[in-house]
């Protein structure tokens, strides 16, 4: 149990320790969002160290545990160093405090929501503690693979059910905190689980400043729905892209000519912008269309401005995640996913692009599942999010919360485009996969529609 | 820049109709929130437990039996192949071996029969097998006769 504390513990750590040495001062970078930074950034490179290790034909054993903790220890030593050197500003000061009734109010009833999430994860783990039917039969099998099998561990692309082309984000931190504890405890993924639903609600409320009473109506509203709660301990890979996503949109700044004033800030962010995005590429196909959307979004938001050179952070950022990415998806497992096997050429793709009654069939596939997504009392806060999705895209008065809206439009539009242009039966894909989609989500809408929400007396 | 709040000493300030409507909407947000979790809760109460860790310690008997590197082939189910209970205990002989690789077929070296799974009368897809190996939970492993 302590190596696995230490699995954790220490890549968190460090990236933590960066994130102060270094910080993002000017955007919102509130203690929350910087711990949610923090376990994602931490998280989603110690995801890679194994990938690099196995791919040597090593197995993860002890030398593996020794060499990764001197690597994280060593980045440590590095930000502490600066730390202990340079004298960090502060948080910002809030624009506005809100009422102190007010604010007790807000923060009591998300404690009691949140105490109640944390008691459905608690009993989902009691009641399936090797996870939900993806986990054990993809996600966690995977990590078995990765730490059982040594150089034999591409013999996962022989489990043709367990979708062989999907991204090893997931297993590979699972499988490392495996081996870092010694044996394959269930608690493990359980908790890279919990931390991912955790860091998740901490990116949405520190994006949304702690100091103020949405943020806590924000935190409170993501984790009401029981489903999302079960998403979150199911041991799948949902919640965890769900948590790069929100993470990248919470980096990017309200407003961006702020970000411009300050050419080493603006690069540290758009450094973040591309690991994180690179990382939710990295644990689901649906990750690379979100890597596609930030590309397009920091490409616009750059060029605009003329600021085009600083792309290059953006690309420096993903560079780590996307090689090891691209060597898995071009070299080790090359081939399209189940949902996209058997398709037609590119006629007949264009075809199913344009063919309406499709397009009918799929939306109507889809509403269902979208409005049932919550749970007992939680029916049909999708359609309403993204009905209020929509609202701040439109309203002047929003404009400002802009991109948290158009990234989960794009996500939907890519969504139901995918389900055009599969060839599997849109009535067995569809209903089955919506909710899942749903839990990837809702974090992103629940800080859309949030970021939307302005106090009055902002003006 | 407007204020919703009357101008004057901070600690008399007094909330103007739209912090007092964003207030109630809030209200009502929380208490939605709070009526859900709660029903997340009950809901949850008498969750029955999954099967996957019993499968996974009945099949992990057979791993010292395999090579640690193997296509292993896994009986389909005489009756109900397509069955969700069929299809999860394969997926958990998988799970509970990695890294050797079940397939659905018979024809590798070692053939995993789950119970229930062969003919009770005698399963003419493992003529030509032997059985090596039975946990007590029912499954058996079958080797190629040499």
């Amino acid at each position: 149990m302590i190596g696995l504390v230490a699995g954790f513990a220490l890549p968190v750590s460090a990236a933590w320790l960066w994130l102060r040495a270094w910080p993002l001062r000017g955007s919102p970078d509130f203690a929350p969002l910087t711990a949610a930074l923090a376990f994602g950034v931490g998280v989603g490179l110690s995801s890679l160290t194994p990938m690099w290790w196995v791919a040597r034909g090593l197995s993860l054993g002890p030398a593996f545990v020794a060499a990764d903790a001197l690597l994280w220890v060593s980045l440590a030593a590095v930000a502490l160093r600066r730390l202990f050197r340079t004298s960090v500003p502060g948080d910002l000061a809030s624009p506005l405090d809100a009422p102190q009734t007010v604010l007790r109010v807000v923060r009591g009833a998300f404690a009691l929501v949140a105490v109640m999430a944390v008691g459905i994860v608690a009993r989902e783990y009691l009641a399936a503690p090797h996870g939900q039917w993806d986990a054990w039969a993809i996600w966690n099998q995977k990590a078995r693979f990765l730490l059982r099998g040594g150089e034999e561990w591409t013999a996962l692309l022989g489990v043709e059910f367990a979708n062989p082309s999907h991204p090893l984000l997931l297993p590979a931190v699972v499988a490392r905190l495996w081996a870092y504890a010694g044996e394959e405890l269930t608690i493990a993924p359980a908790l890279a689980a919990g931390g991912f639903g955790a860091a998740t609600v901490a990116a949405v409320m520190g994006r949304l400043d702690v100091r103020q009473p949405r943020a806590w109506l924000a935190g409170a509203v993501l984790l009401a729905p029981p489903m999302y709660a079960q998403q979150i301990i199911s041991q799948q890979a949902d919640v965890p892209v769900g948590f790069f996503m929100v993470a990248t949109l919470a980096l990017i700044p309200e407003d961006p000519l702020a970000l411009w004033r300050h050419a080493l800030r603006a690069a540290r962010t758009l450094l973040l912008v591309g690991l994180l995005a690179g990382c939710a590429a990295w644990t689901k196909n649906e990750g690379m269309v979100f890597l596609v959307a930030m590309a397009l979004l920091a490409s616009w938001a750059t060029l605009r401005h003329g600021r085009g050179r600083q792309l290059l952070w953006c690309a420096v950022g993903a560079a780590p995640v996307l090689l090891t990415l691209l060597w898995f998806k071009l070299v080790v497992s090359p081939g399209a996913p189940l949902y996209l096997e058997g398709t037609p050429g590119p006629v007949g793709l264009l075809q199913w692009m344009f063919d309406l009654e499709r397009h009918r069939t799929v939306l109507r596939l889809m509403w269902a599942p979208l409005l049932q997504w919550g749970g007992p009392l939680a029916r049909g806060v999708v359609p309403v999010g993204i009905v209020a999705a929509v609202v701040v895209l439109c309203v002047p008065a929003a404009r400002r919360a802009r991109t948290s809206s158009l990234a989960v439009l794009f996500m939907l539009a890519s969504y139901h485009l995918v389900f055009v242009l599969s060839s599997l039966e849109p009535e067995t894909l569809v209903p089955g996969t919506v909710p899942r989609l749903v839990s990837q989500l809702w974090p992103a809408l629940v800080l859309a529609v949030f970021s939307g929400v302005r106090d009055p007396r902002e003006g | 820049m407007t204020t919703d709040f009357e101008q004057g000493d901070a600690a008399t300030l007094t909330p103007s109709p739209g912090w007092q409507l964003m207030k109630v909407a809030g209200g009502v947000v929380l208490a939605w929130c709070l009526a859900a979790a709660v029903s997340g809760l009950l809901a949850v109460r008498g969750l029955p437990a999954d099967p996957m860790g019993g499968f996974d310690a009945e099949f992990r008997a057979f791993s010292v039996l395999l090579p640690s590197s193997a296509t292993v082939g896994y009986l389909e189910p005489f009756e109900s192949a397509g069955s969700s209970d069929a299809v999860r205990m394969h997926y958990a002989a998988q799970y509970s071996l990695a890294p050797v690789v079940v397939v659905p077929r018979v024809g590798p070296e070692f053939v995993i029969v789950a119970r229930g799974t062969a003919r009770p009368e005698g399963d003419p897809r493992l003529d030509g097998y032997n059985e090596v190996a039975v946990v007590p939970a029912g499954h058996r492993l079958f080797q190629r006769v040499p």
